[in-house]
């Protein structure tokens, strides 16, 4: 006698019933689920570990409303989905998106404008996210911190610290708030109006290219790469900076260059009580 | 008793076995007829005993019947089966709704193994599929349906492929995705509940879900007992909410079983010392060399008529090996336990939480040493327990907390200690004791009596004279970081009553 015979015997075994369809044992329902798996404040490395790279599983995350709560993981997610897509992930806006992102490009888009993109996107399949007040659009902040690559383009104006920690790829912004670019390593960003104050702050490389104007203490603690304002500035530009390029087309606040220890600050004019040394554009 | 009733009686008795043997014979009490829930009182008297039967089931048909019995059996045997699972899918529920309640929670948690039990079964068999079938669609007729229902008929009859009525709400497809990792991987019970109880939240409440939830210990009625292994990760009042959602609120609002099941996971791994002696062996040769003292006289002469040194004179041999440890008399435990407001209070990692915690652990190893316990609890005023064997009440006054001054009870110390000298005396205090000195004398004469050890928590705190006075006592242990008392209790007990030891913290 078979084992299965023998078992079936055992056992009296009637009629088998059916199998219900089941799907992946390892989904993850929402943001909430994973954070109780890893925690609120995960590293990339612990995402990556735990969330399939499947477009299903990543949509559906994408998809969760995440809150304050869970914001990073959020970010992560949008980081994991871009580096899968083929095409260019158009996302809601929201804190930390593009969080350490590595490769693949993510387009936050402005719900006011309806520009012909012809992408598969993430908002196209989820009508809510265009539902999005424009004060939402606006306060988003943390886009891009820690990128290493790909690249982000905000179609609206970011918040605070846009690519703060950027070490790589590139941020294409209309405009943002305060701390832009802060401790910037590498990579480049591109602001299409005007930013707030701190752009720049403790950047030691990387490009930075502001097309309209920077509020005060722009290039603050600056120690490498470069600045261009293409409009004006506000007061104390470059203060304490010792190193990197700063070039403002328009005019410089008062105490522009203060206490500089090096690099250069080239402007078209100065405020009252700017540093002596400083370079003035023909 | 009514003969038409003794008949029925004897019928549904026959479906209890059927199904029991159906699920191969599990050890569960057969039901007894009573009033449903819904009317009253069962008539059953033991609150613990919760498989009744009505009038109003009996009615319904042996294989209905047959069918509730099966779903009951497999609550009792697959999902939640204990308490320690009933209590993981309590606090899941717990965590998942928006207002947590113990009376939603459980009626989320029994939606919950409804639905696993159900899977379950209807993926055993065709026969089992059918009388799943049977009990839902006798729901489903029913006219007084509540959102909460329906929308479970809708999940089912889409999960399942079922003939039930739909559900057009987008929380069916929820539910749909939650369940389909499917329902056999218990590792995704918790979040799976968690995640069920948030999306049927709003819907609460339904003809689904009444009733206690049902697991083996209540059904024995040792949920009592029996130690729940999370309460190391929850608060007091978290702890109590999960007591509350599993029916199981105690006098004392939780708080001595939070500190018991926190007990009961460090572990006292005991290594008895054996001791090394000699002993008589096989005869062996007696030489010239040895003590004439050796030699065995009447052993040597029964061998051979003539004693012949080196050849027909014999000595006992003795060999040097581990001999069972001798047996000691136990010591008495005295427990003396500081709840003054400097403790903090029991939350979870505070001093009071450590020292009733570190105390509850000592009690219950010198009781299962077979010694007997005393406790006394003091701030301004104090409690105490007499030497007892029943840790209940030692576990009592152990649990209050009277947040006031630190006034230490010298006397009652001492008259304990007296009652039992050579008892064993742990005093855990923060040391702001502020009559110290006027109370000295009759802690000296206490630590005479017995082997006085004392837990000074408050490091920062620390006396040069006091530390001075407080060492002619016995001995005394400064705790600069909180974890280290648990384990530094643990190892004094564990030294008193076993020898060596050591602990290991799960």
């Amino acid at each position: 006698m078979k084992l299965v015979g023998f078992m079936d015997a055992a056992y009296q075994r009637t009629a088998p019933g059916r199998k219900l369809k089941t799907g992946k044992r390892n989904l993850i329902f929402n943001l909430e689920d994973l954070a109780d798996q890893i925690g609120e404040k995960p590293s990339r490395a612990e995402v990556e570990r735990l969330v399939p790279r499947d477009k299903n599983q990543l949509d559906l995350l994408i998809s969760s409303q995440p809150g304050k709560k869970h914001a990073r993981l959020w970010g992560y997610i949008t980081s994991l989905a871009a580096e899968c897509a083929t095409a260019p992930l158009i996302l809601p806006f929201r804190d930390y998106a593009g969080l350490e992102l590595r490769r693949g490009t993510i387009i936050f888009q402005d719900t006011s404008d309806n520009s012909g993109c012809h992408v598969k996107n993430y908002a196209e399949s989820h009508p809510d996210s265009h539902s999005k007040s424009h004060s939402e659009i606006q306060a988003a902040s943390h886009v891009g911190e820690r990128m290493t690559g790909g690249k982000i383009l905000v179609q609206g104006r970011a918040g605070d610290y846009l690519g703060q920690e950027m070490k790589g790829g590139g941020i294409i912004a209309s405009g943002c708030r305060d701390y832009a670019f802060r401790n910037m390593r590498g990579g480049y960003g591109v602001v299409r109006g005007d930013a707030g104050k701190f752009a720049g702050l403790c950047n030691c490389c990387g490009r930075i290219a502001v097309l309209g104007s920077c509020k005060e203490r722009a290039g603050w603690l600056m120690s490498g790469g470069s600045l261009h304002v293409r409009g004006d500035c506000g007061e104390y530009l470059g203060i304490l900076m010792s190193g990197g390029r700063i070039t403002v087309t328009g005019k410089a606040g008062r105490r522009a260059g203060w206490r500089r220890k090096g690099g250069s600050i080239k402007a078209a004019s100065y405020g009252p009580e700017s540093a002596e040394d400083l370079l003035e554009l023909g | 008793m009514d003969p038409n009733q003794r008949k029925i009686s004897w019928n549904w008795a026959d479906v209890w076995n059927r199904s029991r043997e159906n699920w191969h014979w599990p050890l569960l009490p057969q039901p007894r007829m009573g009033i449903s829930e819904a009317e009253g009182r069962g008539e059953f008297p033991f609150p613990n005993y919760r498989i009744t039967v009505d009038q109003k089931t009996l009615d319904c048909g042996p294989d209905y019947l047959e069918s509730l019995f099966d779903h009951l059996i497999v609550h009792y045997i697959y999902c939640p089966r204990s308490l320690e699972g009933a209590g993981l899918l309590a606090l899941a529920a717990l965590k998942g709704l928006e207002k947590p309640d113990p009376q939603r929670a459980r009626c989320l948690v029994n939606v919950f193994t409804d639905i696993v039990v159900d899977s379950f079964r209807l993926e055993r068999s065709s026969a089992d599929e059918e009388k799943v079938l049977l009990g839902w669609k006798r729901l489903a007729r029913q006219g007084d349906l509540a959102p909460l229902d329906r929308v479970v008929l809708g999940f089912l009859r889409d999960y399942w492929g079922a003939n039930l009525p739909s559900c057009p709400r987008p929380e069916v497809d929820l539910l749909e995705r939650i369940f389909s990792p499917g329902i056999r991987e218990r590792s995704l019970w918790q979040r799976q509940c968690r995640q069920t109880a948030k999306i049927l939240e709003p819907f609460l409440p339904g003809i689904l879900g009444r009733g206690q939830i049902r697991c083996l210990e209540i059904l024995n009625g040792s949920a009592k007992d029996a130690p729940l292994s999370y309460a190391a990760g929850l608060d007091v009042s978290q702890f109590e909410e999960v007591l509350a959602v599993l029916g199981l609120k105690s006098d004392l609002g939780g708080l001595k079983r939070w500190y018991r099941d926190q007990s009961y996971s460090i572990k006292i791994q005991e290594r008895p010392r054996s001791r090394r002696e000699s002993y008589p062996s096989a005869p062996v040769k007696w030489r010239l060399t040895d003590p004439v003292s050796e030699l065995d006289h009447a052993y040597s002469l029964s061998l051979s008529p003539r004693l012949i040194p080196g050849v027909t004179t014999y000595k006992r041999g003795t060999e040097i090996g581990a001999m069972a440890p001798v047996g000691t008399a136990v010591p008495d435990l005295l427990v003396v336990l500081d709840s003054s407001r400097s403790m903090q209070g029991p939350k979870m990692g505070t001093k009071t939480h450590k020292a009733t915690l570190a105390a509850f652990k000592a009690c219950w190893f010198a009781h299962s040493k077979g010694a007997e316990v005393a406790a006394i609890n003091f701030s301004e005023k104090y409690i105490s327990a007499p030497w007892t064997r029943n840790l209940d009440l030692v576990e009592n006054v152990l649990v209050e907390y009277f947040s006031t001054r630190t006034h230490i009870p010298g006397k009652a110390i001492r008259e304990l200690a007296e009652e039992r000298p050579g008892c064993l005396i742990i005093c855990i205090t923060d040391t702001h004791i502020q009559n110290l000195y006027q109370e000295w004398d009759d802690i000296k004469k206490a630590s005479e009596a017995g082997d006085f050890v004392l837990f000074c928590i408050d490091q920062a705190y620390r006396d040069r004279h006091v530390e001075e006075a407080l060492a002619s006592l016995g001995r005394v242990y400064y705790i600069n970081c909180l974890e280290d008392l648990v384990s530094l209790v643990v190892e004094v007990a564990g030294r008193a009553y076993c020898g060596e030891s050591f602990i290991s913290l799960e």
